[in-house]
């Protein structure tokens, strides 16, 4: 304290001597005013008591009078006249003030121009009442005319306008007396405040230096002190606006008054909650106890707060419960108590409590590190798993750019990690990634990260989530698992290399000749080794799979052949277990794109499946059928179905219904998962349909191969082929197999020889043997497809290479035809050969476009030219000249409407007679049609400038597929 | 016109497979061939041998088969001789791994010792263009 302390002292006393002699005076002078207005207060309560006397012997008067007339005894007569004189001396009391009966002497200046001025002039009327009442009492005959005339003058008149006035003077006197008790009051509540602001002062000067910031406190003080009438005056809209309601109730339990808001909060009016018990506004688990509650209150008479606040269950209007704070508090009003309850309607509060705690029960509980950071990158709040994984404690993490920090390796990757993460999230994306990070102490370990980016309402970004789970263990898994299966691949192989090898030359006879039932029993070894072999072969596909590294040859196969040929190989599983593999639904000429040996693998898996879950002497059926633009294969059988439970998983890897049932099958659980794979690289789908106790049908639709008609009623008597083969023997083989397919065949044994026949004849088919050299062999694929004569002639490559093997370096990917392996599997040598044949050059479609522009039917040309073959028409005549001429059938018609001579629906009209066939229309014009009775007959509509490339051709080969579709099924 | 395959030099740890590989191209293929049963063995053996093509298994003790052909690429004799691979480790990063050495092919075991001949004189025929 800066200040001396001789100084200091004498501002106290000052100060403190000044305070008490103001609060003297204070207390003095508002004792002194409490004093007189007490007694005025009694004069006041005197004159009101008078007053009420008054009223009351005016009335018992009156009462009186009507008996004096209608009774004979003397009794009324008496009454009446006692009662007139004690009125008298009454009002002779009130009027000159009377120290005996509590009256001030005179009664106050109001109270007698209450009394002598009109209307009231008060002091007349009571004279006349009283003299009208004591002549009836003096009348003799009560029955007299006279008698009632007085009692009428006394009932009608004086006792009515009596009454009145002296009501007037009660509510005179009544309002003189509250506003007294206010002024009091108000005083009170002022010399309370000026004490208050004496004390702060003292203690202000005293304290000065420490509080002089309170010196605007202080002022806050005094002013509301003065606003203290204001506040009183607002207590009443405060009640009605208050967020919180308020209700009112009697120590019996019945509500005096709510609010708005409390009405509001139980969904009732306030008419309806008025006057009810309160209890009704519990629910009945809530009510036991409540009134004995306020009873023992009101019993043992504690005034003041009984509960501050406590949460309970509230009933509202509709039957709704909710949970409510309520605060209650008590005073005594006339001797009896009311209680004055705050309700808040807390339910949205408690519903986001247990929300929250739910939540942060979650975010503690899972086994993801949870981290979320503000927009920069910063940590702002992580869970506990979160310091669990990375080894900082939660007040490392937080404030720190953490993820960037942690992520293993250069600062390059760091940065690039981060970079990819807050772009891909910055507008509320999610961003998965798997990377390695650096704990606290050194470890490294792999994190599974997914990232969302958190938006506001106004899409603005408000930070991140990073949930990450520590997958370390699980890749290592993954990596043994994988390892271990290479290696026991390759140690099943070694022995298996030896046995199917000495069973191989066994068989064929070079190591001396066997009886045929010895023969048959190396036969079985030998099968059963290859399909340990292929066996082998499925683990190691699905190791390929899961690295996404499969192989997929993927050409148009027909439906019928795959199907015979995943009978006869699984059909020896099927007579071992007494099952019989039925096709009980064959589809003719239908091909389908895909890998032969891929397709093969999924029926393998799917009859083996069928046949193990069949019951003995069952049998399993299969069939296709058309759907859409797919082909639908399914398998049949007739096991035990599909648990409700394994449905969901059962597409999954090592999925197995039951363990036991799967080691007795000898199933890996792998075969599902396989199939699913293959049929979804093929762009297929794979499900299956079960019931349970009935059986299953599993099923797969694999997209159907444009080119409609099957190789296998195509006829390649007289077609041609050329060879290309530098190896004699080999050229010989495959001379012999196309000669049996009753080819006509040539045969270059060169390169050079190959490319002098591809100039100088035309072919319907080419095989090509690529082990003749890559380059050269591209080099030969280049000039077949810039020849005149072999355009677009289907090549078929025979190598003993294998198709992935023939890289971008060997002159890119060609659009082959087929691609057979040496050595050379015959049978599907002919399927291929045969395909090729049903799809060469000239069954390409063939389309007439008519069309006045040159310009749009070039670039039509351009667009179609790989597809169809084109024969163009440049007037509606011309058009006409070709339908009528000899070659005139066509797969569809491409037509503009405005030509120059005449508008193209004309054509439409010609067509059904002059052809014989309804071929398809397409209208390919700016204009629309202008009668739409030709309608039905046109297959599709473009406009021009309006319809894409793509647009155009997909509509055009759409057209002739259903084109060719239903003239197949005529 | 080109050179017929005659004399296989195989190089194989497994006695088995050896002697199934020898009496398959030997009986069925009429080639002349000679079994070595290490890498250090082969190279010992492959100058007075002098074969057409050299079949290598990889998975040797020892020396295995990628050393075996970086040691053969190594020597004037025997810098462009013809190799094959025949092994049972064949997934597709080991694949790449041999022909990146310089082999002309890799056979899988199990091969099939009916056409093993074949395969092999098909890529003679070829490595001859």
């Amino acid at each position: 304290m800066p200040q001396s302390s001789p100084g200091l002292i004498r501002n106290f006393t000052v100060a403190y001597v000044a305070a008490l002699v103001l609060i003297a005076a204070l207390v003095a002078g508002s004792a002194t005013m409490l004093a007189f207005s007490t007694t005025e207060q009694i004069g006041d309560s005197a004159v009101l008591n008078f007053s009420g006397k008054q009223r009351m012997l005016s009335q018992r008067i009156a009462q009186f009078a009507q008996r004096r007339i209608h009774e004979t005894s003397n009794e009324p007569a008496t009454a009446l006249r006692e009662l007139a004189n004690e009125m008298l001396a009454e009002h002779e009391a009130l009027v000159n003030g009377n120290a005996d009966l509590g009256i001030i002497n005179p009664a106050p200046p109001s109270a007698r121009e209450f009394y002598f001025d009109a209307p009231h002039n008060l002091d007349d009327r009571v004279r006349d009442y009283v003299a009208n009442a004591l002549a009836l009492s003096s009348i003799e005959d009560g029955s007299s005319e006279e008698a009632a005339r007085y009692v009428s003058l006394i009932q009608d008149e004086a006792q009515a306008t009596l009454i009145d006035s002296l009501d007037a003077i009660a509510t005179h006197y009544q309002q003189l007396a509250t506003e007294r008790i206010n002024t009091a009051f108000r005083t009170e509540i002022f010399v309370a405040a000026v004490l208050i602001v004496m004390l702060a002062a003292v203690g202000l000067l005293l304290f000065r230096p420490l509080v002089k910031r309170s010196q605007s406190d202080l002022d806050k003080i005094i002013d509301l002190a003065a606003d203290g009438e204001a506040k009183e005056k607002r207590l009443s809209s405060i009640l009605e606006t208050l967020a919180d309601g308020v209700v009112t109730i009697d120590g019996k339990g019945v509500i005096l008054s709510v609010n708005d808001a409390a009405a509001k909060i139980f969904g009732y009016s306030e008419e309806e909650m008025e006057g009810n018990n309160f209890r009704f506004l519990l629910p009945k688990s809530e009510r036991r106890g409540r009134n004995s509650f306020y009873g023992s209150y009101v019993r043992d008479g504690n005034v003041g707060p009984i509960q501050s606040e406590r949460e309970i269950i509230g009933r509202k209007k509709d039957g709704m419960e909710f949970s409510m704070e309520l605060s209650i508090s008590s005073l005594e009003i006339d001797g009896k108590p009311v209680f004055t309850s705050v309700v808040r309607d807390i339910n949205d509060r408690k519903n986001a409590e247990v929300t929250l705690k739910r939540q942060a029960w979650v975010m503690e509980n899972i086994a993801d590190a949870v981290i979320l950071t503000d927009p920069q990158g910063m940590v702002i709040d992580c869970n506990s798993t979160a310091e669990e994984l990375t080894g900082y404690g939660r007040f490392e993490l937080l404030g720190t750019p953490i993820m960037d920090l942690m992520v293993a390796g250069s600062a390059q990757k760091r940065s690039d990690v981060r970079e990819e993460a807050t772009s891909a999230t910055d507008s509320g994306g999610v961003w998965r990634n798997e990377f390695e990070i650096r704990r606290k102490d050194g470890a490294i370990r792999t994190f599974e990260n997914t990232t969302t980016g958190m938006l506001d309402e106004r899409d603005r970004l408000i930070g991140r989530v990073s949930v990450n789970r520590d997958v370390t263990e699980q890749r290592e898994i993954d990596r043994v698992k994988n390892e271990f299966i290479s290696v026991v691949s390759h140690e099943l192989r070694t022995p298996l290399t030896s046995i199917m090898g000495s069973l191989s030359l066994i068989r064929s006879g070079s190591v001396g000749e066997l009886d045929s039932e010895a023969a048959g029993m190396i036969d079985i070894a030998h099968s059963n080794s290859e399909r340990l072999v292929r066996l082998i072969n499925d683990i190691l596909d699905l190791e390929k799979i899961e690295a996404g590294r499969m192989d997929f040859d993927v050409v148009p196969l027909d439906a019928m052949t795959l199907m015979n040929q995943a009978v006869s190989d699984n059909h020896g599983f099927g007579d071992k277990n007494n099952i019989e593999l039925k096709i009980t639904s064959p589809v003719n000429n239908v091909s389908v794109l895909g890998d032969a040996d891929r397709i093969a693998q999924v029926y393998a898996n799917l009859l083996s499946n069928a046949i193990k879950f069949s019951p003995e002497g069952a049998s399993v059926e299969i069939g296709a059928k058309r759907l859409g633009q797919k082909i639908r294969v399914w398998v049949k059988d007739n096991g035990p179905g599909i648990s409700a439970d394994f449905r969901s998983s059962i597409f999954g890897k090592f999925s197995q219904e039951d363990s036991s049932a799967t080691r007795q099958q000898g199933g890996t659980g792998l075969g599902l998962s396989i199939c699913k794979t293959i049929i979804d690289r093929l762009d297929g789908t794979i499900g299956f349909e079960s019931v349970e106790g009935e059986g299953s049908e599993f099923f797969f639709d694999l997209p159907e191969t444009i080119s409609e008609k099957s190789d296998v009623t195509v006829s390649t008597v007289g077609k041609t082929a050329l060879i290309v083969e530098d190896d004699n023997d080999a050229a010989t083989l495959l001379r012999i197999v196309l000669e049996q397919m009753g080819l006509d065949v040539d045969v270059a044994l060169d390169i050079e020889r190959a490319h002098a026949l591809v100039a100088e004849k035309s072919f319907d088919v080419v095989t090509l043997d690529l082990g003749l050299g890559g380059a050269n062999g591209v080099d030969l694929m280049d000039s077949i497809a810039q020849s005149e004569k072999n355009n677009g002639v289907p090549v078929v490559v025979v190598s003993g290479r294998k198709r992935e093997d023939l890289s971008s370096g060997d002159g890119g990917v060609f659009d082959l035809a087929g691609w057979i392996r040496k050595p050379v599997d015959i049978e599907s040598l002919e399927t291929v050969l045969r395909k090729c044949l049903s799809i060469k050059v000239s069954e390409k479609p063939r389309i007439l476009h008519v069309e006045d522009d040159p310009d749009v039917r070039a670039v039509v040309q351009k667009i179609l030219q790989d597809s169809v073959e084109i024969v163009r028409a440049e007037s509606l005549a011309a058009a006409r000249e070709i339908l009528a001429g000899p070659d005139s059938t066509f797969d569809l018609i491409l037509l503009d409407l405005a030509l120059g001579d005449g508008r193209g629906e004309e054509l439409l009209a010609d067509l059904k007679t002059e052809s014989g066939v309804n071929i398809p229309v397409v209208v390919f014009s700016a204009n629309d049609l202008e009668s739409s009775a030709a309608i039905e007959k046109i297959a599709d509509i473009l406009q021009k400038s309006r319809a894409s490339n793509d647009d155009l051709s997909a509509s055009v080969m759409a057209a002739i597929l259903r084109h060719q579709r239903s003239q197949a099924d005529l | 016109m080109t050179k017929p395959l005659k004399k296989i030099l195989h190089v194989e740890d497994e006695p088995d497979i050896r002697a199934i590989a020898k009496m398959s191209l030997e009986k069925i293929g009429q080639l002349e061939v000679e079994s070595c049963a290490s890498g250090k063995d082969a190279l010992d053996r492959i100058a007075t041998f002098a074969p057409d093509m050299v079949l290598l298994d990889a998975m040797m003790p020892e020396m295995d088969g990628p050393e075996v052909l970086r040691q053969l690429r190594a020597r004037d004799d025997t810098k462009h001789l013809p190799i094959v691979f025949m092994t049972a480790k064949i997934q597709a990063a080991e694949i790449e791994e041999y022909m990146e050495l310089g082999a002309l092919k890799v056979i899988s075991k199990p091969f099939d010792p009916m056409s093993l001949h074949q395969q092999l004189k098909d890529i003679w025929l070829a490595n001859q263009d």
